[in-house]
């Protein structure tokens, strides 16, 4: 479980997050959404111990990132938005890299890559910003690690490719694992999310499993908005809007829909 | 799991590291062996005398050149914000990364440049046994033979520990950052004798210099400066941010 106490970090004078408190736990898929500059990828460094801060805690596992201990360093991942890779051939890099994490599968390696149509004997620097991104996922999920943190993944990923990532991930996922991604493109991901957190800087405005927030909230397209709506935004098909759920019926949750209503609230 | 040091997984840091960042010296080889062969050409074009001596002080100054400049390609993308958190997120720990650092840079990476440097001289040998008169025959220093062999392995593990140093603390434009540094320290010493040769008598600073010289004063300054790159290349990799 990573567990977040009172975390504040700032980039010289501007503070990027503020007294932040929450949880993850582990066997969830995690969408970490909010506008840009909130600190989602800091937030990301700070887990990975890539970033370090004295005001306030984060503890995986029950111990700190800070450190950069190899036991801790063996269960985590992370998958920048601008993954450039190494001067050197798919299968070299992944079998350099993954001697260091004992859960690696070579197999499922493989299979990820024909998957996403990736030839393994590439060398990086010949590929394109979505093949590389889907060469880094392939090596991401096939390590297996019990904290895989994703910035950005479907970013220039072709129609195909994002469905693909959909079933590697679903199918990667198993109860010891925490995933948690963070993006932009909440159309691409809303179906693998267990859980919804939205950032601010300030605070996390939202920080909710799928199925509560169902049931708390109901999620309509109708030609002329309910009136009971809490927030109503114009669509193609008519009005979108969030009301209270009073009847219990859990509706199909519209994520850019709920961080608008969000944020508006603030 | 010994999270400090763990010999298996060192082994394999090593290895991985030699596998993957070695590689990246390779055009500055190329460079350097290119340049022994565009002197040779130079002298042939410009009908100069290619003497053995001239060979061999190139040769031992391309190969200074080289191991000075491995710290900052071999190792040049740890602390690069973009690319450089693949090294710090690499599961082992500080103390086998530093190490592993320390032996391609100070062992590794100056015998791949010895190799390559004679083997391209061993190569021009060949092509013009009659003009350049065998081989430069340039010996790995043993430093159990003769005097003042310590402060010579002193001076070579220095120029190497100095821009590991550098290169862990800059994180863009080290190499020339690393030159000016090094004009700032020389600068700063042509001062400081400007001063002293200014302020005090002839014979006052003789009797200083004998001093020096008798307590070995290079020889601790070299030792200091040395200690203190490896301290701060440790720490800057244990705390580099990203």
């Amino acid at each position: 479980m990573i567990a977040i106490k009172e975390l504040s970090f700032a980039y010289s004078s501007a503070l990027v997050l503020d007294n932040i408190s929450t949880t993850f736990e582990s066997g969830k898929i995690y969408g970490l959404l909010g506008a840009n500059g909130v600190g989602k990828s800091t937030l990301f460094k700070l887990l990975c111990g890539l970033l370090t801060t004295k005001k306030g805690t984060i503890e995986i596992d029950g111990v700190s990132p800070k450190g950069r201990n190899p036991g801790f360093l063996s269960k985590i991942f992370y998958v920048p938005e601008d993954f450039e890779g190494p001067d050197m051939r798919i299968s070299s890099y992944a079998s350099g890299v993954s001697q260091f994490y004992p859960n690696y599968d070579a197999e499922l390696f493989s299979r990820m890559l024909a998957g996403f149509e990736i030839d393994a004997e590439r060398k990086f620097t010949t590929l394109s910003l979505g093949q590389r991104k889907r060469a880094v996922l392939s090596l991401a999920l096939a390590l297996k690690t019990e904290y895989l943190f994703l910035d950005e993944p479907t970013n220039g990923l072709d129609i195909p490719s994002k469905a693909e990532f959909r079933k590697l991930v679903a199918a990667a996922m198993d109860e010891n694992r925490t995933i948690i991604i963070s993006t932009h493109q909440v159309r691409d991901v809303e179906n693998l999310l267990d859980h919804i957190m939205i950032l601010d800087k300030r605070a996390v405005l939202l920080d909710s499993s799928v199925s509560d927030i169902q049931k708390e909230y109901s999620f309509d397209i109708s030609i002329n908005a309910p009136e009971d709506a809490l927030y109503v935004e114009p669509g193609l098909g008519g009005c979108c809007s969030i009301s209270r759920n009073t009847t219990g019926e859990e509706s199909r949750i519209n994520i850019e829909l709920l961080f608008n209503y969000i944020n508006s609230k603030k | 799991m010994n999270e400090i040091f763990d010999l298996k997984r060192f082994a394999k840091l090593f290895l991985y590291e030699c596998s993957t960042y070695l590689p990246k010296l390779s055009k500055v080889l190329v460079t350097i062996s290119c340049i022994i062969f565009a002197a040779w050409v130079t002298t042939i074009v410009f009908k100069f005398e290619f003497p053995i001596y001239f060979r061999i002080g190139l040769i031992s100054t391309l190969f200074s050149v080289a191991c000075m400049l491995a710290p900052f390609i071999v190792y040049g993308e740890m602390n690069n914000r973009k690319s450089g958190y693949f090294y710090a997120m690499l599961p082992a720990s500080i103390p086998e990364k530093f190490i592993s650092m320390s032996l391609v840079c100070l062992v590794v990476a100056p015998l791949v440049s010895y190799a390559a440097i004679h083997i391209a001289d061993s190569l021009l040998y060949s092509l013009s046994l009659a003009e350049i008169g065998g081989f430069a025959g340039v010996k790995l220093y043993n430093p159990f033979e003769g005097e003042g062999g310590f402060v010579l392995v002193l001076s070579y593990v220095a120029n190497i520990a100095i821009p590991m140093m550098f290169n862990t603390i800059f994180r863009k434009s080290k190499i020339i950052k690393t030159i000016l540094v090094y004009m700032g320290f020389v600068f700063s010493l042509i001062m400081l004798l400007a001063w002293m040769f200014s302020t005090f008598s002839i014979d006052k600073i003789e009797i200083f210099l004998g001093w020096a010289s008798e307590v070995g004063f290079a020889l601790y300054f070299l030792l200091a400066v040395t200690i203190a790159a490896f301290c701060v290349t440790y720490h800057k990799i244990k705390t580099v941010n990203y």
